[in-house]
């Protein structure tokens, strides 16, 4: 069963870094990811962030798939962050400035959505992370043992090394 | 037994947990799932013998519970050390390394692995291979990403993009990219006609260019320098090139200007053959046709003026029977008698009288008809004049007939070549942006803005058709830009065809204002003798042999309006005509005058638009035949025209003669037979008096 190897992998990949800090943060990073728009370099600097990060990839990124739905019912509430941001006077030299530098444009935070997003995820940010915490340290054993009866998981773990033994 | 070496790792990750003083019960859960997730993974791949330090399968074969127990024995360590290090993160990284390394670097026998979770009180120096690996499936997956996925990715995105924009089927080979630096490579691209299918409008063999990095760190893609190769035009391909949703060609709007040029130019060279016929045949000159008419017309008048006489000869032969037998007659029939004979003698006398009356009128009439005539033939004469004076060729129509198609097809298709240019730049700046966006763009000043795509320099190299001609192309194209007028500078092609013939080319495209405007600077030199044919086989045909050829194009387009001059120069030349001409003075003299032309010099102005040019075309060489035609018709002209006249006159003075002796001779003839009936019947009626009785009198008492 050598092409299960890859996928184990990649699974263990994913589940790995699985304290409730972990997940806890992999989760609230997730959900900024899913709330800002992708395609532009702010989606892929967070990206690179919760893959760098000793944070759990697996519930950031699902996170991240579900909340992506969630943005754009959003997107009329961030749309009006983002564009009271980008026309307030005060910030305007600021923001030109930014503006100029290099890669700046590809972060598309001229786009008023990508910021009112981002400035809205990331405030969230702390206290997704606050109320995540407890509740994966009550559940996160519960889902483990849950986890172990599935045969998907049981395989990936004992498939190949009784494959092996026989 | 593995089950066994499991428990032994809970019970060595129980002494890791104390030793770090992480919270028992969250370090027993988070131990329990690496324990189970990670645990057995590490077994599996121990067995899988990846590693040296891993037992073989002959090992494991021979002792299996010893080289399970292991390997599980080292997974547990390294799990174990992994979990630690999650809270106080830079010791427990530096326990992770501590124990990986020891792991990595240690190659033990099964019995001395089992004793080292106890002796593992110390962190390894190794790498964290689950940090690494889950990042390295991150950066491995945008690696292969941009290796297998970005090129086809950009290459489909290309191929779209090209086949928006032409409206026809698009292909490129390969699309190759880099990065560092960042670069562009596509390879055999060809470009499909929609206008003309089976063709390609452009193909080339490899394009190579480099991309500005900071600007596009700045949001623009920026061709700094490219180098395309192979470039040509107009080259068949194996299918139509079109797409299943292509639109029909671009029809032209009805019959170009060289087409109505070509028209009006046979019409004139007919017309001005079928006039030289013309002024040949006097029967179509007004004066002797109206010679012919009179002539009927006369001879009719006169013959009913016979007709009525001879009815009165008739009636008279009557009477005199009448009056030879009132002889044999009784006195009372012999009365009945004399008076018929006296009515009808009178009336005979009155019809006499009256056709006198008529013929009278004749000279008159005739008179006036032969002043019809002579104004008749004051105007055939004038017309003759005139047609002979218009004979000499009208240089401007002549040079429209023999160069006006020549010089229609070359500017034909350049005005094809610059609408094209023109198009395309206009569709490349005037791209669309996608509507359906979210949220809106706030643009902010840019220190130094450019478009979102710009090609600063192409050059290019290839070869194709120009002119009739295969040649070599050599040139650049500067500053194309999706937002000219952002970037303030038109785009600017410069190329150089060596062929047979040199051709240097300048076409500025430029959409810096809101009016989009376009210049075309063509010179094309050929210092080859070369032979073409002017004019119509049907008509006038000259064959051109020339020692060089020269032409120079400007052209400029504002909006829709077109204004432009193309000169054409071919010098040293040798003009032979091939004429389908009756009148052989005029055939001889063009050719006389061909003879004498050195060199030929074209001037077309260029006014209208682009879809519908207006041309105005001059010449020496309509000019200079017509010169010569004029100088040698000359005196020719004079007496053709003196000798047109006389033979007008003559023909005229005949036939006015003719009338003038056939109305003297009939008139004199019916003139002396009115009055020999006249004398015949009164002499009738005296003979009656004689014998004793005068009708009048006899009658009149009634």
């Amino acid at each position: 069963m050598f092409f299960l190897r890859p996928i184990r992998f990649f699974f263990k990949a994913l589940v790995t870094d699985n304290t409730p800090s972990q997940m806890a943060l992999g989760f609230a990073l997730g959900v900024v990811i899913g709330l800002v728009p992708k395609g532009n370099m702010i989606a892929i600097s967070l990206m690179v962030v919760l893959s760098a990060i000793r944070v759990n990839l697996g519930m950031g990124m699902l996170a991240a798939f579900a909340f992506s739905w969630v943005g754009v019912l959003l997107d009329p509430f961030t749309h009006r962050i983002g564009q009271t941001l980008l026309t307030t006077d005060s910030l305007v030299p600021f923001w030109t400035g930014f503006y100029n530098q290099p890669m700046a444009p590809w972060t598309k935070f001229n786009n008023t959505i990508v910021l009112g997003s981002f400035v809205l995820g990331m405030t969230l940010l702390v206290p997704i992370f606050l109320i995540a915490k407890p509740i994966f340290q009550k559940y996160t054993p519960n889902w483990s043992e849950r986890l172990q009866k599935f045969k998907l998981v049981q395989l990936l773990h004992g498939t190949e090394l009784s494959s092996r033994l026989n | 037994m593995p089950t066994l070496q499991i428990a032994e790792r809970f019970n060595s990750a129980d002494n890791c947990e104390k030793d770090s003083g992480m919270d028992d019960r969250q370090k027993q859960t988070d131990l329990s799932e690496d324990i189970l997730i990670n645990g057995v993974s590490e077994i599996a791949d121990s067995l899988a013998g990846g590693d040296a330090e891993t037992p073989s399968v002959a090992d494991l074969m021979a002792n299996p519970g010893g080289v399970l127990a292991a390997s599980a024995t080292n997974a547990v360590v390294e799990e174990v050390s992994s979990s630690v290090a999650d809270e106080p993160a830079t010791e427990a990284a530096v326990n992770n390394e501590q124990a990986d390394g020891a792991e990595a670097d240690d190659p033990e026998s099964p019995e001395d692995s089992k004793k080292k979770p106890k002796q593992k009180k110390q962190p390894g120096l190794g790498p964290r291979w689950s940090y690494i690996l889950t990042r390295g499936i991150v950066v491995a997956s945008v690696w292969a990403f941009f290796t297998f996925a970005f090129d086809p990715i950009l290459r489909y995105s290309a191929i779209t993009a090209g086949q928006q924009t032409v409206q026809a089927k698009v292909e490129i080979a390969t699309l190759e990219t880099s990065f560092f630096p960042p670069t562009i490579s596509i390879t055999n691209v060809a470009a499909a006609n929609r206008n003309k299918p089976g063709t390609n409008i452009l193909e080339f063999e490899s394009m190579n260019g480099d991309i500005d990095g900071l600007a596009l760190m700045h949001g623009s893609y920026v061709l700094d320098r490219a180098v395309v190769n192979g470039l040509t035009w107009n080259t068949p391909r194996d299918d139509d090139g079109l797409l299943p949703d292509s639109p029909p060609p671009e029809e032209s709007e009805g019959p170009g200007f060289g087409d109505q040029l070509e028209k009006y130019g046979k019409e004139w060279a007919n017309d001005i053959f079928d006039r030289a016929k013309l002024e040949y045949d006097p029967r179509n000159l007004e004066s002797v046709r109206l010679a012919q008419q009179l002539e009927v017309e006369w001879k009719t008048d006169f013959d009913g003026l016979e007709s009525r006489i001879k009815n009165i000869d008739d009636a008279g032969r009557q009477l005199k029977a009448l009056v030879d037998q009132t002889k044999r007659m009784n006195p009372i029939q012999r009365v009945e008698a004399y008076r018929r004979i006296a009515n009808d003698g009178s009336r005979l006398l009155r019809e006499v009288s009256v056709i006198r009356d008529d013929l009278k009128v004749l000279p008159r009439k005739a008179e006036g008809d032969l002043g019809n005539l002579d104004e008749a033939r004051k105007r055939d004469q004038a017309e003759i004049k005139r047609k002979v004076e218009e004979l000499v060729l009208d240089g401007d129509k002549l040079s429209e007939f023999l160069l006006g198609p020549t010089v229609h097809h070359r500017i034909r298709k350049t005005l094809a070549w610059l609408d094209w240019g023109s198009k395309q730049a206009s569709k490349f700046s005037d791209t669309p942006k996608p509507e359906r966006q979210r949220g809106d763009d706030v643009f902010f000043p840019l220190d130094n803005p450019l478009p979102d795509y710009l090609a600063r320099l192409i050059e290019v190299t290839g070869q194709g058709e120009i002119g009739g001609d295969q040649m070599a192309v050599k040139g650049t194209i500067v500053d194309v830009s999706s937002d000219p007028i952002l970037y303030g500078k038109p785009t600017v092609v410069r190329m150089n065809g060596r062929g047979e013939a040199d051709v240097q080319m300048k076409a500025e495209l430029d959409r810096t204002q809101d009016i989009p405007a376009n210049r075309l600077d063509v010179a094309y030199i050929l210092d080859e003798a070369t032979t073409s044919k002017l004019g119509d086989d049907d008509s006038l045909a000259v064959e051109v042999r020339a020692g060089s050829t020269r032409w120079n194009v400007h052209i400029e387009t504002v909006g829709d309006e077109l204004t432009g001059t193309v000169l054409m120069v071919q010098e040293p030349v040798l003009l032979i005509p091939e004429m389908k001409v009756d009148d052989e003075t005029l055939g001889r003299l063009i050719a006389a005058s061909m003879q004498k032309i050195k060199r030929i010099d074209a001037t077309v102005e260029l006014s209208g638009t682009i879809k519908r040019p207006k041309l105005k075309l001059k010449t020496n060489l309509g000019e200079s035949i017509s010169n010569g035609v004029k100088q040698g018709f000359g005196n020719e002209v004079s007496a053709q025209k003196d000798a047109l006249i006389a033979k007008l006159n003559t023909q005229v003075n005949e036939k006015q003669n003719g009338l003038v002796d056939m109305f003297r001779g009939k008139y004199g003839d019916i003139f002396e037979q009115l009055n020999l009936r006249q004398s015949v019947i009164q002499d009738m009626l005296p003979k009656l008096a004689d014998k004793g009785l005068d009708p009048a009198k006899l009658f009149g008492k009634f």
